[in-house]
């Protein structure tokens, strides 16, 4: 599987496309807060493998969430 | 503190009780008692709402071990919304997988076709006649008919027992409880015929999800689906009727969006924070560490609801809250909720809104209300009031001469357009 071998995650946020709905930050405040306005952002962009990431991805309500593999540039979630 | 009784207001049109602002400002965090269950702490202020539903020492899971404070006589049994992240999240992806953004996106051509199809039949019927049996309704029940590949036959089966999932006094227990088995045996079956032969639909996902994860039951699949398959069309056609309804109520605004359709994303946005007739506050949060909320420590194991029409209308956050402006941005209501337990179908929601009442002011400009407001019907006993019907027309004003519109006289275009409807 991409997500157990990966080294690091690279997490981004659309902010054209997050509606704020706040379901990262409320699930994993240590990856996600809130940007300027009302979109979140990553707290980081690499970030090392966290299960948690993977879930708010798959979570968020329109899919702003995207985490990569970065040393392949594989998409892992959603 | 004497405790509010809530809802505030259970019959006639909806209105924003002035009450609301009266607690945001005095008392934040009042005491309430509601329907069923016991008393509650009750959040007006859009950030103290915003932290009840998403700060994670408030909990839903709670809830099961108390008298949880409600306006339902039993809480309707919908496990997602029973349980907390990180057990939440196991569902929760499920029920995310089956309204992605790009799988709503591939059905906005088909949802645009359902519109015109009914348009064209309205037309063909010609005014006055009912927006809710005619559009309202049969919109979102086609879209989530196609979306969960059942046959047409079957929507009147499904639309009338997910009215259980929001009834407050309009059904007996017994009958809630009858509907409930009778859809969640529907959705099962549903999922076990996917099971067998996948198709590319709602249900098929789910039983791809439900294979993919060992720890998801099938019951609990099942009623997830019945969820979404009751929500996923019900409060819809409660948003469309009544958004067209707010819409055509206040002209100006509907002259506006007649003028330039490209405003229809940011009125479906503004109609949504404006609405009022789901006002119930649902799914009370219980505090499981003592929580400083608006000047007040809740206690472990105090329940606290939040009003998500009184954040909506918090003039902290919206400009001149109770003017209805459709070009209002940003708007950051609460409508679908916030946190873990937003909405997972507001983007097919929304679509459907921005469809629904984009296609109907693009082809009927003139659409107008048949009948004064204040003879609209609006119904109670349950989650959110709506009218049985809301007679409209098209013609614009004088067309066809005569004294009742749709009566007959000279109708320009189609002639076919002169039969009343009713």
């Amino acid at each position: 599987m991409d997500e157990k071998t990966a080294t690091r995650y690279r997490v981004t946020v659309a902010e054209d496309v997050c509606i704020g709905s706040g379901s990262c930050i409320a699930a994993a405040p240590t990856f996600f807060d809130w940007g300027d306005g009302h979109a979140a952002r990553a707290r980081a962009e690499l970030v090392s493998p966290d299960e948690a990431v993977l879930d708010c991805a798959e979570c968020c309500p329109v899919g702003a969430i995207t985490v990569t593999d970065e040393a392949t540039g594989r998409t892992l979630a959603p | 503190m004497e405790p509010i009784d809530y809802p505030l207001d259970e019959a006639g049109p909806p209105r924003l009780n002035p009450a609301y602002a009266e607690l945001r400002e005095q008392q934040p965090l009042a005491r309430a008692r509601m329907p069923y269950g016991e008393e509650a702490w009750f959040a007006t202020r859009y950030a103290d709402v915003r932290t009840v539903m998403s700060d994670p020492r408030l909990s839903r899971a709670l809830a099961k071990e108390h008298d949880e404070p409600r306006v339902f006589p039993v809480m309707p049994d919908v496990n997602i919304m029973g349980m907390d992240p990180p057990e939440h999240t196991r569902l929760r992806k499920v029920a995310a997988r089956a309204f992605t953004e790009r799988q709503v996106r591939r059905l906005r051509p088909r949802m645009q076709r359902i519109a015109h199809d009914l348009i064209d039949a309205m037309a063909a019927a010609g005014p006055p006649l009912d927006l809710v049996s005619h559009f309202g309704m049969p919109f979102p029940v086609t879209v989530i008919a196609e979306l969960f590949g059942v046959p047409a036959e079957d929507q009147p089966l499904f639309t009338g027992w997910s009215k259980a999932l929001t009834a407050t006094t309009s059904m007996t227990g017994e009958r809630i409880a009858e509907s409930y088995a009778n859809l969640e045996r529907y959705v099962a079956d549903l999922m076990d015929q996917r099971a067998a032969r996948p198709a590319d639909d709602l249900p098929s996902d789910l039983v791809a999800a439900y294979r993919a994860d060992g720890g998801t039951s099938r019951d609990e699949l099942a009623r997830l689906g019945m969820m979404l398959l009751a929500t996923g069309h019900g409060s819809t056609a409660n948003q469309i009727s009544y958004g067209a309804y707010l819409l055509l109520s206040t002209p100006d605004q509907a002259e506006k969006l007649t003028k330039d359709p490209d405003l229809i994303n940011s009125a479906v946005e503004e109609l949504l924070r404006f609405g009022k007739n789901d006002e119930a506050a649902i799914f009370a949060r219980y505090a499981r560490e003592d929580v400083e909320l608006g000047g007040i420590v809740v206690r472990a194991g105090e329940p606290v609801l939040g009003s998500r029409v009184a954040a909506n209308h918090d003039p902290r956050v919206f400009t001149d809250p109770e003017h209805l402006d459709i070009t209002r941005s940003p708007n950051p209501h609460i409508a679908f909720g916030h946190g873990p337990h937003h909405c997972p179908g507001a983007q097919l929601a929304r679509a459907e809104l921005q469809i629904g009442l984009g296609t109907l002011l693009r082809r009927f400009p003139e659409l107008r209300l048949a009948v004064s407001p204040e003879e609209l019907v609006w119904q109670g006993g349950s989650q959110a009031r709506i009218f049985a019907e809301l007679p409209v027309t098209w013609w614009p004003p004088g067309h066809p001469p005569g004294p009742e519109p749709g009566s007959g006289g000279s109708a320009p275009g189609d002639p076919e357009q002169r039969q009343p409807s009713q």
